[in-house]
């Protein structure tokens, strides 16, 4: 993949035609991990659009220094993320995209209510958290990364995700608990 | 599965990563493993509860399009050389913070300057004084 990623980059290095192939492999990616920081399809489209010009613009001062090319998109994708909480000073709202889930087959329409309820509020809890949270826990159940590759992108030892993963879980259980969300269970219908 | 993560902190990534796999039954047999230790199992459950709430979504068609014609076109463009694509210049703020710097240490050099020798701070004294 990193040996593709080089190519890819060193072509598009040379010929900016070029880094069409590499928008291509990751709009999917960014977009999806820019959505679920900031809750909103215009605000995701807005910032991913800002994350590739971005790279377009930088991609002459990327060398592989131990960082694949997906890591310093995301660290560009985070930024951008931040400076958008920080300009804006305001707290993303869930969206209704998120909200609007078709109802499990055989379930009662107050369980599927009560379950969108609960996603809704975790979801926003999630967004209240401190920016390397909620960056962390993008990259692993949205993005399904690697330790490895979260430590990259974080620039932390694999250790230190490990931990920070943890009380992370700790700090949001007790988030949603003083919410008066009951967390115990895994709220599978 | 057995405890065989029994630290604290790698039981509920090694959890998380199952959650990712392939395997999920995995993650169920890691979170039968928790139960022996109280405190851990409702972290686990949470996470579960999060890989169901951060499920993947895909930009629109026409956007990923657009987009692709977007940067395309100033592809082109930089490829011409009919736009250097650069950094945004320097925010109005950051200007304006420069400028009040600015003019403070203008201020306090007149300021120092027209001060008799023996008023001056320590470390500001002429050196035509030595």
């Amino acid at each position: 993949m990193e040996e593709h990623d080089r190519l890819l980059i060193e072509r598009a290095q040379k010929d900016p035609l070029a880094f069409a192939a590499l928008y291509e492999m990751y709009v999917d990616r960014m977009y999806n991990y820019i959505y679920q920081r900031t809750g909103s399809h215009p605000d995701a489209e807005d910032l991913t659009a800002r994350t590739f010009l971005k790279a377009f613009a930088n991609l002459e001062r990327f060398t592989f220094r131990g960082v694949p090319f997906s890591a310093w998109l995301y660290r560009i994708a985070h930024n951008a993320v931040v400076n958008w909480y920080r300009d804006r000073s305001r707290h993303p709202m869930v969206s209704l995209d998120s909200l609007v889930t078709q109802a499990r087959v055989g379930e009662r329409p107050e369980d599927s209510a009560q379950a969108r309820e609960e996603e809704s509020a975790l979801l926003d809890a999630i967004h209240r958290l401190p920016s390397e949270r909620q960056h962390l826990l993008v990259l692993k159940f949205s993005e399904g990364l690697s330790n490895a590759e979260i430590g990259q992108i974080m620039g932390r030892t694999e250790g230190a995700i490990k931990s920070l993963y943890h009380r992370t879980l700790l700090d949001l259980r007790e988030m949603l608990e003083k919410n008066g969300m009951d967390v115990d269970d895994n709220g599978a219908q | 599965m057995t405890m065989e993560h029994n630290d604290v902190a790698e039981l509920p990534m090694a959890h998380a990563d199952q959650l990712n796999s392939t395997l999920p039954d995995e993650a169920a047999g890691l979170t039968a493993a928790a139960a022996e230790r109280e405190d851990l199992l409702p972290p686990l459950h949470l996470a579960e509860r999060l890989k169901r709430a951060l499920t993947p979504v895909s930009p629109s068609e026409s956007y990923r399009r657009k987009l692709e014609r977007d940067l395309f076109e100033m592809a082109r463009r930089s490829a011409r050389g009919e736009v250097v694509i650069s950094q945004p210049s320097p925010s109005r703020g950051l200007i304006i913070g420069a400028a009040v710097a600015l003019m403070g240490g203008i201020a306090y050099w007149i300021h120092n300057r027209n001060l008799p020798e023996h008023e001056l701070p320590a470390g500001h004294e002429h050196s035509a004084a030595y």
